[in-house]
Order: structure tokens, then C-alpha cells, then sequence
């Protein structure tokens, strides 16, 4: 039997007519995000613990590329939270709720950073390398077309790429953000701008591992 | 697929392309097949595009782990609204999690809102009679009810996690309100309370109560079962048999890793040790058999895939079942018992009949 028939056999649940204000994991999972976000903002409790279970991982992930300072992850985070339940009433309505608070996240935690960077007489380390990524060395596709020579290059020169560029491509590789969401998230008023960050960022890798080809021939006469 | 000029494209238009992206990363048959097709009408390219999937597969970011401990740390702190230190000022006076230190939770409910305290519980519990207090708000009930061959995970509205077993039912206020949090059951859950040391969680199962600080414990009160049974994993609970509190009689008190069965005719209770798989383990889909003989195990499949169960015969002398199924689907369960000898089946639609 497969298991979309297996699933069929279980017999229908006709819930009451109230509308239930405490949510099963089964029922969130199957509603949109405005809905669910739409909820929240009426007040609905286990909407706001749904939310918050749903993104926390990702957030804090998202976080430690700021700062390796687990603990300011963690408040700003806490604090976050708390501010957006008490203000559930005026925050904007959406469509995607992760992309929203990826935005609001950010400003926080940078607010967080800058706060701390003036607190301190030595200036951390955070500032200084985020968003870290790499090319796997690891062999396992076929038909290769990349050698382990020019891995090397890649990943070295992955690291003079600015913060701002690498979070870009964190967004748009490993988040899978649109260039809209990019845009909003990172602040730019424009969509291209996010489009173009990532696109000059790679456009400088490429060109380690491809020497210039000879445009000049291509030049429409 | 909006006209696009692939054919001038370089490594980077490539790589930030979304539909490029979309195929190199999810393996998507449509455009598998719209870029088999492109490649071998330009060959040229060839190299360049498997240049750039291979850059896209090759992406590695870090993965920065949080504990689930830290998660629900923080989240008691939410529900609190206590803010971080670092909202002012300074540095953060945040502790590593430790297990021993009861941290305080509970919903802060804004004064300007509610005003009275609605019914009182506690008073019901210490066996004193006292009027109730004037209901000022009417606050709604919601019952959750699951056939056979579904289970849920759900949360309470003070965070509290509720695993619902197949052909049980939950039911329970909207909102905690009053000095303590109470909740119905029939059939069987496993518990994850929220802590909150000023307002007791009690679990009414037919006949019996528990009451709870911060734990997490299963209770089965499955009607065609003799017994209701209380087992707790971590924390404390006090079991009472008769829920009406009368005289605290027969209050068992559980410390972790044991258990209490409660006779629902004589309310006699017998404490026990308990194995965490055999009892707990279906709220992580693990199907267990201790001995169970073939009624039982009819039962207990039936009510697990929610399928009908009809057997052509009886089993000749001794036959039981012993074993753990880990999240199998309903065939292979079926087939493992099939293999040692122990069935034949026959699924026919919405029945399984089975040949012993």
C-alpha cells in the first residue's frame, strides 16, 4: 500500500465549528505563512510558539555569521522575540515570514554589535570575517570539470570577498532568499542591487579560474 | 521560461540565474529536461554550464548548531518578556543552561486586560470549599481528537508540548487562567510541561488526576485497558487515583524513571519501573511488542495505522509478538512478521486480513 493510501484509510477529523486557538503541529504546517503570521497578530499564543520553534534554529544560524559571541546571538534573539509579541499588533503583515525576520533580526544584531564595539576598548574579532563559505574539496561528482588547483584559488580568494557580498550569496545559495527578499533584508531600495552584489562577487571569482577571454573579438561592428 | 539569451551567458550569469540555480541544486525533472535538450543544441556550452553546477553543488556554508535546551531557555524568557541586559546596556548575564536550576515560566497576562481570577482550582484540590470567584470572562474550551493511525504534537497555550496518541483526546482551555492549568484526557499523551512552579499542571484521565511541576511523563487511559498508568521520564508528579482529591487518598508521588498503574475498578495502584521505549517510544514512532499475543496485536496495529485488522484464524499454541518496529510503514511491519513465520497477509483495500 503506499503510503498516500495508507493515509487515506485514517477516517476524517471534522473539527468543531469554533475556530481553535491553540494549533496542532499538523494543522500550522498546512497554512500559509500570511495566515499563520495573520493569526499571531490577532493575539494567537500558539501561533507565536509555532512561529518561533519554526525559524529560532535558523535564526541563530544566521546570527553566528555576524559574531562567533553566542550569548549576543542568543539575547538579541530574546529580545527580538519579546518585542515582536508585544508590538503583534503594528508589526507589517507578509507574505513570507522567515525573510521578515531575517530583516528584523539583522538590524538588531548589528545594533547589538555596534553597541558593544564602543563598550569595549579592544575591538572584537566579529567585525572582521562573516558569512564564512567554501568550495568542498570533496570528489564525489563525475566528470569533473573543476581541479583541485583551482578549488584552492576559489577558496582563497573567497576570502577577500567583502562581508556584505558573502552574506549576499548566503542569502541567495544557502537561505534560497529572492533578490526581492535579499534587497529587503540587507536594506537596499533597488532589487538589482542585491542581483548585482552577488553577480560582481562571482564575476571576480570566475575570473581567477578563467583568464579574460579575448572579448575584443565578440565586439559587434 | 522568459526569453533568455543563454547562449551569451557567462560562468556568472549562470550561477545567479534562478532557473539555472533551481535545476543545479534541486534535481528538478522539468528543466532536467529543458537543459538536456539546450546542451546538446549547444555543445559549446557545455563545459561552462557543468562548470557552474559543479560550483553550485560544491557551496559549503557553516552550520552553527543551538541546543534545544537554549531554545526553550530563551523562549521561557520570552513568555516572561524579560528582556536581555544587552537591551540597556552592558553585557549579558546569561547562564549555561543547567538542568538543577528551575527556571521560572509562566504568561504574563497585562493587568489592564484580565481582572479577576476566574475559578479556583486550588481550592477544589485542598479539599476547601470555597464560592467561586465571579466569572467575568467567558473563557472558550477546545477538544482535540484523533482517530486510530494519527498522532500529533501540539502546544499548549503556555508552551507546554502535548504528544497525542491515536484514538485520544485532549481537551483544555484556551487560555490558563486561575492558580493552576488544567487539562482533560482520554487515551494517551506524553507531556513536556512548561515550568511554572505557581501554577500546578493537572491532567484529569478518567478517574485518576496528575499533578505536575515542570516534567515531562506519558499516561495511558486507554478505555478497553483495565488500567491507567503514569509514567514519568523527568521531573515529579503526584498521582492521585481518585480526582477528586478527597483526603489526598492514596497520593503516589513518582520520582523519575518510575511508574504507577492504577486499577480502575479497585483504584489500587502499583509502582513500578518502566522501560522509556516501551512506553514513551510511540511519540517518536516507535512501535513496540512485549509478549503481546495476537488480540493484542491486532489492537494495537489497528489503532496505530488506523486500518481494519481481520483475522481468517486462530494461532495454534503459544504465539506473541516481541520486537521494535522504528517508523516502518504498515507493509513493513507486516512483511517483518511474515518473515519469522509468525503471519501471512493479505491486504485488501482498507483491510489487512491476516493467516496465522
Amino acid at each position: 500500500m503506499s503510503k498516500r493510501a495508507r493515509e487515506n484509510l485514517t477516517r476524517v477529523y471534522h473539527p468543531t465549528n469554533e475556530k481553535p486557538s491553540a494549533y496542532t503541529t499538523s494543522d500550522l504546517q498546512e497554512k500559509e505563512d500570511r495566515e499563520i503570521w495573520d493569526d499571531f497578530k490577532e493575539g494567537n499564543e500558539s501561533a507565536f510558539i509555532f512561529i518561533y520553534e519554526k525559524h529560532f534554529k535558523v535564526l541563530f544560524n544566521y546570527g553566528l555569521n555576524f559574531t562567533q559571541d553566542r550569548d549576543l546571538v542568543l539575547d538579541g534573539l530574546q529580545d527580538m522575540f519579546i518585542a515582536l509579541r508585544e508590538k503583534r499588533a503594528t508589526v507589517t503583515p507578509t507574505d513570507a515570514i522567515k525573510p521578515l525576520l531575517f530583516k528584523i533580526f539583522r538590524r538588531r544584531i548589528n545594533h547589538y554589535l555596534r553597541k558593544q564595539s564602543k563598550t569595549q576598548q579592544i575591538r572584537t574579532q566579529t567585525f572582521n570575517y562573516q558569512f564564512e563559505f567554501s568550495l568542498s574539496a570533496e570528489q564525489h561528482i563525475i566528470n569533473r570539470q573543476i581541479d583541485d588547483e583551482q578549488i584552492e584559488l576559489l577558496n582563497r580568494a573567497i576570502l577577500s570577498l567583502t562581508n556584505t557580498e558573502r552574506e549576499a550569496i548566503f542569502h541567495y545559495y544557502f537561505e534560497n532568499h529572492t533578490y526581492q527578499q535579499i534587497a529587503d533584508i540587507m536594506g537596499y531600495t533597488q532589487v538589482k542591487t542585491a542581483r548585482s552584489l552577488v553577480y560582481k562577487a562571482l564575476a571576480s571569482l570566475r575570473k581567477i579560474i578563467e583568464p579574460e577571454q579575448k572579448y575584443l573579438f565578440l565586439l559587434l561592428f | 521560461m522568459i526569453k533568455k539569451e543563454y547562449k551569451h551567458y557567462q560562468l556568472e550569469d549562470f550561477l545567479t540565474d534562478d532557473e539555472f540555480k533551481r535545476w543545479a541544486l534541486d534535481r528538478d525533472r522539468h528543466l532536467d529536461l529543458f537543459w538536456t535538450k539546450w546542451l546538446e543544441a549547444h555543445p559549446e556550452k557545455k563545459s561552462m554550464v557543468l562548470k557552474a553546477r559543479e560550483i553550485l553543488l560544491k557551496l559549503q556554508f557553516n552550520h552553527y548548531k543551538v541546543e534545544d535546551t537554549e531554545q526553550e531557555n530563551v523562549l521561557g524568557q520570552v513568555l516572561k518578556a524579560h528582556k536581555s541586559p544587552r537591551f540597556e546596556a552592558g553585557t549579558s548575564a546569561r547562564r549555561k543552561p543547567d538542568f538543577h536550576h528551575f527556571i521560572k515560566w509562566g504568561i504574563r497576562i497585562a493587568a489592564s486586560i484580565f481582572l479577576l481570577v476566574l475559578i479556583n482550582h486550588l481550592g477544589k484540590l485542598n479539599g476547601d470549599r470555597k464560592p467561586p470567584a465571579q466569572v467575568i470572562q467567558q473563557v472558550k474550551t477546545i477538544t482535540r481528537t484523533l482517530p486510530k493511525g494519527q498522532k500529533l504534537s501540539m502546544v499548549l497555550p503556555d508552551g507546554s508540548r502535548v504528544y497525542l496518541n491515536a484514538e485520544s483526546s485532549i481537551t483544555f482551555p484556551e487560555r490558563f487562567e486561575g492558580e493552576s492549568r488544567t487539562v482533560e484526557l482520554k487515551g494517551e499523551a506524553y507531556f513536556d510541561v512548561a515550568k511554572n512552579e505557581h501554577k500546578p499542571f493537572i491532567v484529569r484521565a478518567g478517574q485518576i488526576a496528575a499533578i505536575v511541576v515542570g516534567t515531562s511523563f506519558n499516561i495511558n487511559s486507554f478505555p478497553e485497558q483495565d488500567e491507567i498508568s503514569v509514567s514519568l521520564v523527568s521531573g515529579k508528579v503526584s498521582v492521585f487515583p481518585k480526582s477528586d482529591f478527597q483526603d489526598n487518598a492514596g497520593e503516589v508521588i513518582l520520582t523519575e524513571g518510575e511508574k504507577v498503574t492504577i486499577d480502575k475498578i479497585s483504584s489500587e495502584t502499583v509502582k513500578s519501573s518502566f522501560d522509556a521505549a516501551v512506553e514513551v517510544g510511540w511519540k517518536d514512532g516507535l512501535l513496540v511488542f512485549e509478549g503481546d499475543d495476537y488480540k493484542q496485536v491486532m489492537a494495537k496495529l489497528e489503532r496505530w495505522f488506523g486500518v481494519a485488522f481481520i483475522a481468517n484464524n486462530k494461532p495454534l499454541g503459544h504465539w506473541e509478538i516481541k520486537g521494535r518496529f522504528d517508523n516502518l510503514s504498515l507493509e513493513e511491519v507486516l512483511d517483518n512478521l511474515k518473515y519469522t513465520n509468525k503471519i501471512d497477509y493479505r491486504i485488501d483495500n482498507k483491510t489487512v486480513y491476516l493467516n496465522f
